[in-house]
């Protein structure tokens, strides 16, 4: 049998410390939460992305000179020849006049344009796994048969975007271990006022023979009952917010950012979130309670 | 000895001295007035002996052990065998007569159906037994001394102090205080009652020792 639940119900009702501490739980939860799922979100799309633009290549064979259909059929059959024959590329295919006005589309609306225009033509290049193929060495192989190719490597040209995108997921991950260094240092102010409203029922605890960590055990387990539904509302707040970040950007993107990301990965570390936050609650309560109390005589 | 003072000085920060050059002794099972004008000391001395307190100069031991000196954990099983009552009561406003009274034991970890059972007995004991239920609240001065009482000799301690525990009630529920804390030097329990009610001093044949400027004028010795 310990010490009664709610010693130290009055001091948490003091100055509505208990409300105080609620609403910061719940905000930081919310804030720690969005900032995890944004990171596991744009960690996993910078790492689909970089494995689906690696080995990818885009070969161009520009017009011949005399523009016509066989010239280009002829100069397209050359090229998926060498192409097919080089042991690094495992699949080379050629991008249908359909696909490349749709890829065109946004900047060039009218298709009476678009047939007027002398497009190349484009071979969608992916390397064999395992095998490093520079687009400058492909350029070199494909030169004696079109001279004229041009190469664009996938990755390169995402490399700065992809950059932007970890930048950013390194901020978020930092926005959510800010969060928690915030809870802590509220959670350690409101533990001092609370101490120092009820002084008097420490000392005589004390006087009683309580050990310092059965006084912060009152502390720890108050701070876990009011830490266990700020979280909960915290946290229903932020999957609220995400999936209604998910449906707009849906709604935008063929592809909502957080669908790049790994769902159960996601789901695991935005529901460890809260739980890490009701820890770290519990935890530097207790902490820095002993701490106060291993000062006084 | 429970309680030894050796050329003991108290001072705040740069005041000036609060105690000086006290030396005593209390044996087992004695009972003490200390007794002095407000400001004398006494406060600070019981504040010594329960260890709030370190001396600045000097030595206090409590139950054999010197308090300047303890080892990490001992202070709270010392305190275990010590009961406080103080003038202002300390009884946790929202829990009652019984829960203020059962919290050293619970501290101790008794068992909630043994605690319950002593507790009300012993609440009946001090005059409480119809109002186990009340909160510091709803009794009147008395009974919550009687209910601090109840709370500081739960654990049947070795020493009980006591400081001015007349000084917010009347003069009927101060006898019957006072009946209590002689009922439980009876009992074997040693008794210190800090005090500035002379009256009071005067109803009991116990030696005082008397605080003034925080000098001590009558030993245990003397006073004897």
């Amino acid at each position: 049998m310990g010490l009664p639940s709610d010693l130290f119900v009055t001091a948490f009702r003091a100055h509505r410390l208990g409300l105080i501490f609620t609403v910061i739980m719940a905000i930081m939860v919310y804030f720690a939460t969005l900032a995890t799922a944004a990171q596991t979100s744009l960690m996993g799309a910078t790492t689909g992305w970089s494995q689906n633009l690696q080995g990818r290549m885009t070969v161009e064979l520009p017009p011949p000179a005399n523009d016509t259909e066989k010239g280009k059929a002829e100069r397209l059959l050359k090229a998926m020849t060498a192409l097919r024959s080089l042991p690094e590329i495992a699949d080379a295919t050629p991008v249908s006049e359909a696909d490349t006005s749709r890829l065109l589309k946004p900047w060039i609306d009218d298709p009476a344009i678009l047939r007027a225009l002398p497009l190349p033509t484009l071979i969608d290049v992916q390397t064999a796994q395992g095998q490093k193929l520079e687009a400058e060495t492909l350029r070199q192989k494909l030169a004696p048969i079109v001279s004229d190719v041009r190469i664009e490597s996938h990755a390169d040209g995402m490399e700065r975007i992809l950059n932007l995108i970890r930048c950013l997921s390194v901020l978020a991950g930092l926005m959510a271990a800010l969060t928690g260094v915030a809870l802590i240092i509220a959670i350690c102010l409101i533990c001092r006022t609370a101490l120092a409203v009820q002084h008097e029922t420490v000392e005589l605890l004390h006087l009683m023979g309580a050990t310092n960590g059965a006084i912060a055990q009152q502390f720890q387990n108050h701070a876990r009952r009011l830490a266990l539904p700020a979280a909960a509302v915290g946290f229903g707040l932020a999957v609220l917010t995400i999936f209604l970040l998910a449906s707009y950007f849906g709604s935008l993107l063929d592809r909502p950012l957080a669908l790049s990301a790994n769902w159960l990965t996601l789901g695991i570390v935005t529901v460890l979130t809260p739980m890490a936050a009701i820890a770290i609650a519990v935890i530097s309560a207790r902490l820095f309670v002993t701490g106060l109390l291993r000062r006084l005589p | 000895m429970l309680v030894t003072f050796d050329h003991v000085h108290l001072r705040y920060g740069q005041s000036r001295p609060v105690l000086t050059d006290i030396n005593l002794a209390i044996p087992e099972g004695s009972f003490h007035f200390l007794t002095g004008p407000s400001g004398a000391g006494k406060s600070s001395l019981l504040r010594l002996i329960y260890r709030a307190d370190k001396p600045t100069e000097g030595r206090v031991t409590l139950f054999g052990e010197d308090l300047s000196a303890l080892k990490h954990g001992t202070l709270p099983v010392l305190r275990r065998r010590l009961g406080v009552v103080f003038q202002d009561f300390r009884l946790i406003p929202h829990l009652t007569a019984l829960e203020n009274a059962a919290l050293p034991l619970r501290l101790a970890g008794m068992k909630e159906d043994q605690t319950r059972q002593y507790v009300i007995e012993l609440l009946h004991w001090v005059g409480l037994g119809g109002r186990i239920d009340a909160l510091p609240s709803a009794l009147s001065g008395g009974e919550q001394q009687c209910v601090a009482i109840a709370r500081a000799i739960v654990n049947k301690p070795r020493l009980l102090l006591a400081d001015e525990p007349t000084g917010n009630v009347d003069d009927e529920s101060a006898l019957k205080l006072l009946h209590l804390f002689n009922e439980l030097n009876k009992m074997g329990t040693a008794v210190l009652i800090a005090t500035h009610q002379k009256a009071l001093v005067e109803r009991l044949s116990h030696p005082a020792l008397h605080l003034k400027q925080g000098h001590l004028l009558s030993t245990l010795t003397e006073a004897a």
